[in-house]
């Protein structure tokens, strides 16, 4: 027969709670031994230059200043910036991009991603052929799009005047067309990355809903605008944030193409402050710049999560 | 015993020719150094790997050639001078970085060397010119790389065809602009794009008008009144140029020249791919000439270039030192043109087989006797000078603002930077 003491039952070495508790230490232990290199990299390579990017913000540091001196300047960088002529109306353009090309990405990339969800023939070649803009490096896509532009030798600009366009100096040489051109080059690489985003969106959506409006008696436009458009809302969420990050951080076809004018006509924010921060090397200042720009892109990520917030959901 | 003292002799002989034949030649003091050189992208960065071999083989002396563009060429000097990392030994450096660079203490002062060193360098053979690629008040942190030419470039058909003569002077230039713009084909093309491009060529046009950069105190000048008629003239000149000038940099500026849409520019000596036989449409219809001055004026003409700086950080100062030397020596200087380099040397300009073989060599020749290397000036503050004029110059051919205005803000905004 086997007798054992109450104690015993409750722990050789402690009892069960010990245990439990020695369980659970040990499953952290083994979680954090996991985590552990993700967190480092994440602390090294994002953490850390951002915290190093404020903290040189508050200085007026200049990295090819003889006396290589660092003065403190508090949020002085900060102010300058919000003064500068140049810096406002870049954050006025990139803005005024952002709007212009996310937007006009989100309808034709929703027209698409519908297209796209229909059973027709030869849609997975169409779905490849898609992929193929987002393949391509931005330099190069501005260059060669550079090249169809030029007023003088340029297909583009060629057959626009064919159809009667007046064009003057050309689509990118006319400060009320240039930064239109521009949106015009960023829709034609990123409409399909908005399409593939919603068209799985669409595809994850519960047919029983579909199913449902339909012996309901809806039609296709009423299914599409009170079904697929609510449901698709988390999707939408998530393209636009990324797309907008992306477009605030233009960069590739401003310097290509236009070097920011006609006159300031598509200085962005993303180009001036590579100006600032390695043509000038006016590092504190670019940081402030830098830090600024940071503190758009948190605003509208958090303007997109109120205004198309799933109603109900936790976030 | 002597045949064996006869056969030890030989056999020790025998071993020393061995030994001789195995090891290499020591060529240079430095042989076995491994240099690296970071150049810019231009005609004469694939010279410079072309005869990079060569060195290596009469020297010893290890020498990669690594090229890289403007921007990045920059950049990267910037950091690995301020992280102390000598990544390369020499560095290509802009003209208009010489003062940065000198300031900072970034490259080897090359005066002392160049003293030390001055009969086998044969000083009096480089123009005085050339020495503005590298130095700074009493400096010289670069030995003279290449030398570029600002020239007029003109389609020779084109005026014997109108039957006018090619422009001395800044009016006939616009003269001839006018007269030349017919038949769907410009006058003349210029740089009009925001930023550098604009603001080097409009700089060329200052020179050529009298103006300046810098007023006689050294500090900016950019709203002068001959600069501001300068810039309302390079915005008229605008009227005979390509509908899209307005956005052209260099690239897009010498392609309507060389397939015959423009019949002029004011280029630098760079490239002249236009001048090789059969190489774009309007070789053979192209020249150059020296660039038109003001009337009345004497004549100043624009000058530009690379130099090759010593990294101060580099452990290997000797070898990139005989290395200078070795390139810029009469013999190598020929090869160097030959290979599409431009010269330094006096000697190497006036060579008759290299006149021969390339005529334009007679109108570098003119611009380095008379030539200006500060009409950029070769500043700490340049590159925000060059973006303000760049900003100005376009504002004022788009039609956005009248040239007044625009140089006015320019100089509003470079003037707190010489405070």
């Amino acid at each position: 027969m086997i007798s054992r003491s109450t104690t015993d039952l409750v722990s050789p070495r402690g009892g069960a709670p010990e245990r439990r508790r020695r369980f659970r230490l040990g499953r952290r232990a083994g979680l954090a031994f996991w985590v552990a290199p993700a967190l480092l990299l994440v602390g090294v390579f994002a953490i850390y230059p951002v915290a190093y990017s404020v903290y040189i913000s508050f200085f007026k540091y200049k990295l090819t200043d003889p006396t290589k001196s660092q003065t403190f300047v508090g949020f002085g960088n900060y102010l300058s910036a919000l003064a500068d002529p140049s810096f406002v109306v870049a954050v006025r353009n990139s803005l005024a991009f952002v709007v212009g090309a996310v937007g006009v990405e989100l309808l034709f990339g929703l027209a698409l991603a519908v297209l796209l969800n229909r059973e027709l023939p030869g849609m997975a070649l169409v779905r490849s052929i898609l992929i193929a803009p987002l393949t391509l490096t931005p330099l190069v896509v501005a260059l060669v799009w550079g090249a169809l532009y030029n007023a003088d030798f340029g297909p583009v600009s060629y057959y626009l005047k064919q159809l009667g366009f007046q064009l003057g100096r050309g689509p990118v040489g006319e400060p009320s067309l240039a930064l239109a051109s521009l949106v015009v080059i960023d829709v034609w690489q990123w409409t399909p990355l908005m399409a593939l985003l919603l068209f799985t969106g669409l595809r994850s959506q519960p047919l029983e809903l579909h199913d449902a409006a339909q012996i309901d008696g809806a039609s296709n436009w009423q299914r599409f605008l009170h079904v697929s458009l609510p449901l698709l809302r988390p999707t939408i969420l998530v393209a636009l944030v990324i797309r907008t990050m992306d477009a605030l951080k233009l960069f590739d076809s401003v310097f290509a193409i236009t070097g920011g004018g006609p006159g300031r006509a598509t200085e962005v924010v993303n180009y001036y402050i590579f100006k600032v921060g390695l043509t000038y090397f006016d590092i504190g200042y670019a940081a402030a710049m830098s830090n600024l720009l940071l503190i758009i892109i948190v605003v509208l990520s958090a303007l997109y999560l109120r205004v198309l917030r799933t109603p109900g959901s936790a976030s | 015993m002597n045949g064996i003292r006869r056969a030890a002799t030989y056999m020790v002989l025998a071993l020393c020719a061995m030994v001789l034949s195995v090891a290499p030649a020591q060529k240079s003091q430095y042989a076995g150094t491994n240099l690296n050189f970071i150049v810019v992208s231009d005609q004469f960065s694939a010279a410079l790997e072309a005869l990079a071999p060569i060195f290596q083989e009469q020297t010893g002396i290890n020498l990669r050639v690594t090229v890289l563009g403007y921007g990045e060429l920059y950049q990267r000097a910037i950091a690995d001078f301020i992280g102390h990392t000598a990544q390369a030994d020499l560095y290509s450096t802009d003209i208009v970085w010489s003062c940065q660079f000198a300031e900072n203490g970034y490259l080897t002062d090359l005066a002392s060397l160049i003293k030390q060193d001055a009969a086998e360098l044969d000083l009096d053979d480089i123009p005085t010119v050339m020495w503005t690629t590298g130095s700074c008040g009493e400096q010289q942190i670069a030995f003279p790389l290449v030398g570029y030419a600002g020239v007029l470039a003109y389609n020779k058909a084109a005026f014997d065809a109108a039957g006018i003569a090619v422009p001395k002077t800044v009016a006939e230039l616009a003269a001839a602009a006018q007269a030349l713009t017919k038949d769907g084909k410009a006058g003349i093309v210029m740089n009009g794009q925001r930023g550098t491009p604009a603001a080097q060529d409009w700089m060329f046009y200052m020179l050529m008008n009298g103006g300046t950069i810098l007023g006689p105190d050294g500090k900016p000048a950019l709203n002068s009144p001959i600069n501001v008629e300068t810039l309302e003239l390079y915005a008229d000149l605008f009227k005979y140029a390509p509908d899209g000038a307005v956005s052209y940099a260099w690239g897009e500026r010498v392609t309507s020249f060389s397939e015959g849409s423009s019949m002029m520019m004011v280029d630098w000596s760079a490239g002249l791919d236009y001048l090789r036989e059969g190489a774009v449409p309007v070789s053979g219809s192209a020249a150059i000439t020296t660039t038109p001055v003001r009337e009345g004026l004497d004549p100043v003409y624009p000058f530009g270039g690379w130099g090759v700086g010593i990294n101060a950080d580099s452990p290997s100062q000797g070898a990139a030192w005989e290395f200078i030397k070795w390139l810029s020596s009469p013999e190598v200087q020929k090869q160097y043109v030959e290979l599409g380099g431009k010269p330094i040397r006096h000697s190497t300009l006036t060579d008759p087989d290299l006149v021969a073989k390339y005529p334009f060599l007679s109108t570098i020749l003119e611009v380095v006797e008379h030539g200006d290397g500060d009409f950029r000036p070769r500043i700490t503050q340049y590159s925000q000078i060059e973006d303000a004029v760049g900003l100005a110059v376009n504002l004022v051919v788009t039609g956005q603002e009248s040239a007044q205005a625009a140089l006015d803000a320019a100089q509003a905004t470079v003037a707190p930077l010489f405070q």
